[in-house]
């Protein structure tokens, strides 16, 4: 056996240990959370809708100005 | 946990969770260019195989212009949702539910494909550095495994740690390429690299320029998975136009150097069948040194793509979860890592699975064909976009010129890409496609009835042009 065969068993070892600690998290996390919490994500609108606020708002005071000149 | 014990749990808690705001330009820069590097260490060269040196080069200028388009009409589009999923996202918003699934699978299945690919080369890269040490039989599939299970670990922690890795060994390996063209004295043609001795005309003329533009996409084959950061940038507006700009920028340095010095140092011939041309051409230049940062730098390009794939396949599965494309159970996020935990995890089997195959070139195939279809779809979806909401209707962080110039180009960029791959995969393009029909039909009447219709619409985007 050499450097190459105890890497070789290292990987496998370490790659069965991280593949259990993410399946033990996923279990517990599951488990904790209620489903509808876990679930509740959006598209992350927040910034953009904001400046679209702001973009419609400027459309809006633009079209009432170009409306009172005429 | 007791029902008492979850109340409390639940009292502690915001009343929604989201993924984590936390990337700047240089993530999004690490994601694009990441994903994409490993394509400048192996693979372009199988386009000097179908088309000879020069025939690489003219298909490599010709792909980048189909891929700057991508990248703008991609930058101006991603720049108005925020939204995780990216093309799928567009798609959803501009076209309709159909195409949004479609889209979603190549985006799955393009970069799941890709990322055994990488696993494969982690894999075949040590098998070749231990043949080099005296151990011939070297078994490569726990470094596959290994290498899977890290980063699909790192990106289960948090996206921003996996970005930033990323970004290192990203920078990492760019360096190397210009290790290389210090190695071999590019700037003094004749005494390392030999063009002028080993540059053959076009061996197989123009059809095979043509058959070379499909190897030629993996000079940048992934620079559109920047968009799938778009809910996880602080401002998207900015970062994401940012990165993936410099980032087609980078890669059009990068694979023009690449091509300069291996066809410098290896000739075509051989070249175009290796799977390891970057690693071969320091060989051949003899300069210990340069062939150990080779190594290293194709290394990690390789876990950097892979890992880069990770994070865009589980947030395009995550989106198709969220809005019930796909069950909804993958539409969790991670209340600690604010992760889409559950896609990661379910996306390590289908990867290993793949990667075991062994079968490098069909699993490639496969990857940059569902690319392509995506790709098909981009112009469509930017004609349609400023037609429904045209220019000053809609805040964009980005508006690329000269439109509708760059959605032609890229649609004829990609039915000169189709014709080059039935010329070399025509059996895989016609499996491929009759998969996506099949899908499609499983879509349409099986699980569109599941689809939240209404809900899935989250951005606050004025009514459509004559809606």
């Amino acid at each position: 056996m050499d450097v190459f065969d105890i890497l070789g068993y290292a990987c496998w070892i370490i790659a069965a240990l991280l593949l259990f600690w993410m399946l033990m998290d996923f279990m517990k996390t599951n488990k904790e959370f209620e489903e509808d919490f876990l679930l509740s994500s959006r598209e992350g609108h927040d910034e953009i809708a904001e400046q679209e606020k702001m973009y419609a708002a400027e459309r809006a005071k633009q079209a009432g100005g170009s409306g009172s000149k005429n | 946990m007791s029902e008492a014990g979850k109340a409390k749990k639940q009292a502690e808690k915001p009343e929604r969770i989201s993924l984590l705001k936390v990337l700047g330009p240089a993530h999004v820069w690490a994601l694009g260019v990441g994903i994409v590097l490993v394509g400048e260490f192996m693979g372009y060269n199988f386009s000097i195989g179908k088309g000879g040196a020069l025939g690489s080069i003219i298909a490599c200028w010709f792909i980048g212009l189909l891929y700057t388009c991508v990248a703008m009409i991609d930058s101006e589009v991603t720049s108005t949702v925020a939204a995780a999923g990216g093309q799928y996202s567009q798609a959803k918003h501009i076209i309709g539910p159909l195409m949004a699934f479609n889209v979603g699978l190549y985006l799955v299945f393009a970069y799941t494909m890709l990322e055994a690919a990488d696993a494969l080369v982690v894999g075949d890269l040590l098998v070749e550095a231990a043949r080099d040490f005296g151990h011939p039989d070297l078994d490569p599939r726990p470094f596959v495994v290994f290498t899977i299970a890290i980063l699909a670990w790192l990106n289960y922690r948090g996206v921003f740690m996996t970005l930033t890795v990323n970004f290192v060994i990203t920078a990492i390996a760019f360096i190397s390429i210009f290790i290389l063209f210090i190695g071999a004295k590019g700037w003094n043609p004749g005494e390392f690299v030999h063009h002028r001795e080993i540059l053959t005309d076009l061996p197989y003329g123009w059809l095979g320029v043509i058959a070379a533009f499909q190897f030629a996409i993996w000079y940048y084959l992934g620079i559109e998975g920047t968009c799938q950061a778009a809910e996880e940038v602080r401002s998207v507006a900015r970062s994401l136009p940012l990165g993936t700009m410099t980032g087609m920028m980078t890669l059009l340095i990068a694979a023009t150097v690449t091509w300069y010095l291996t066809s410098g140092l290896v000739p075509w011939e051989y070249l175009g069948v290796s799977y390891i041309p970057q690693y071969d051409a320091a060989r051949a230049l003899g300069n210990p040194f340069v062939t150990v940062c080779m190594f290293v730098g194709t290394l990690f390009s390789a876990v950097a793509s892979a890992n880069g794939t990770i994070n865009d396949a589980a947030r395009a599965w995550f989106s198709m979860g969220r809005d019930q494309y796909l069950p909804v159970w993958f539409g969790a996020v991670h209340p600690r890592y604010r992760t889409p935990y559950r896609s990661i995890l379910f996306l390590v089997p289908v990867a290993v699975s793949f990667a075991f195959t062994g079968l490098l070139d069909q699993v490639i195939t496969f990857s940059i064909l569902s690319g392509l279809l995506g790709y098909t779809f981009m112009p469509i979806n930017m004609m349609r976009f400023r037609k429904l909401w045209p220019l000053g209707t809609i805040r964009r962080g980005y508006i690329h010129p000269f439109h509708p110039l760059p959605a032609a180009t890229l649609f004829i960029l990609c039915c000169i890409t189709y014709f080059a791959t039935f010329l070399g995969y025509g059996t895989q393009l016609l499996a491929m496609m009759t998969f996506y029909i099949v899908a499609s039909l499983w879509f349409h009447f099986h699980r569109y009835k599941f689809v939240k219709r209404g809900e899935q619409f989250q951005m606050t985007w004025p009514r459509p042009k004559g809606y």
